[in-house]
């Protein structure tokens, strides 16, 4: 699966960059980026799948059920950094711009 | 837990009983979700997107899996199919062997038997292995079919080959 850098996925990966190397839930990146998981997940499951997502399940005591974690791989971190940042450049240039015009 | 929740719950487990291996985990993610959503209208839609990325994302994976074992199972049926065609033929080969080794030394003992095409030879070389071969058709056409048509098979050739032998044999005559 190809990963589509849509205005969704762009801001899957800003919430990923507010702590890369931290272990985030699935509800709460959707309740961070506003997206439903018909949309979140697909953008994990492309983004796993080209290993720029480690998974893993929360160790948890007896009884209660284990929850899916996510963290940005090394690769993943490079891959965030390279495409937002000269993002947030254009767009702080644009504000700029827009200020001052 | 009120109804929703509980309808939300039941529809991802659903979902998750036709998801494919590779799949289940997230598939597992999505549902654990659900016991931490806040609101029931919020778990509804949560278990309904999720159902989505299900089929969207596994449903096709597993169409393509199905098909392709399907094809591998065709493939296979057919080679297993042609394995006892191919046995059938070998065993009416082996018996029209045997008829004929039969007729060689029943002509060796009794020399006398040497005519043009007498009854005996006909009965022993052509109607004993006929009838052999539509008693196995018969008898094989519903439990192993292709091997009856293995059968079929050889007793046609074998029948032409020798409705050819006569009339060569009596034009010459």
């Amino acid at each position: 699966m190809k990963l589509r850098l849509s205005p969704q996925t762009l801001s899957v990966l800003d919430a990923f960059l507010e702590a890369p190397k931290e272990w985030r839930y699935g509800y709460d990146i959707s309740r961070g980026t506003g997206l439903k998981s018909g949309t979140l997940y697909p953008i994990l499951m492309r983004m796993a799948e080209r290993k720029l997502l480690e998974t893993s399940w929360e160790t948890v005591e007896a009884g209660k059920p284990p929850r899916h974690l996510y963290r940005l791989t090394p690769d993943g971190m490079q891959f965030a950094r390279e495409h937002r940042l000269p993002r947030a450049g254009k767009l702080r240039r644009a504000a700029w711009s827009e200020a001052e015009g | 837990m009120s109804a929703i929740p509980k309808f939300s719950v039941r529809l991802l487990r659903a979902v998750m009983q036709y998801t494919p291996e590779h799949c289940r985990e997230w598939a597992s993610a999505m549902l654990r979700e659900l016991d931490f959503i806040e609101g029931d209208w919020a778990a509804l839609f949560w278990a309904l997107g999720s159902a989505a990325t299900i089929v969207r994302y596994c449903g096709l994976e597993l169409m393509r899996m199905g098909f392709r074992r399907q094809e591998e199972a065709e493939m296979k049926e057919t080679a297993k199919n042609v394995g006892w065609v191919f046995a059938g033929v070998v065993l009416s080969v082996l018996l029209i062997v045997c008829a004929m080794g039969l007729f060689h030394l029943a002509a060796y003992f009794f020399p006398s038997m040497e005519q043009s095409i007498p009854w005996p030879t006909w009965l022993v070389v052509f109607f004993l292995p006929e009838t052999l071969f539509i008693i196995g058709t018969v008898r094989f056409w519903r439990k192993r079919r292709p091997m009856a048509v293995g059968v079929l098979l050889a007793a046609v050739i074998f029948a032409t080959h020798f409705v050819m032998h006569i009339v060569s044999h009596f034009n010459r005559g």
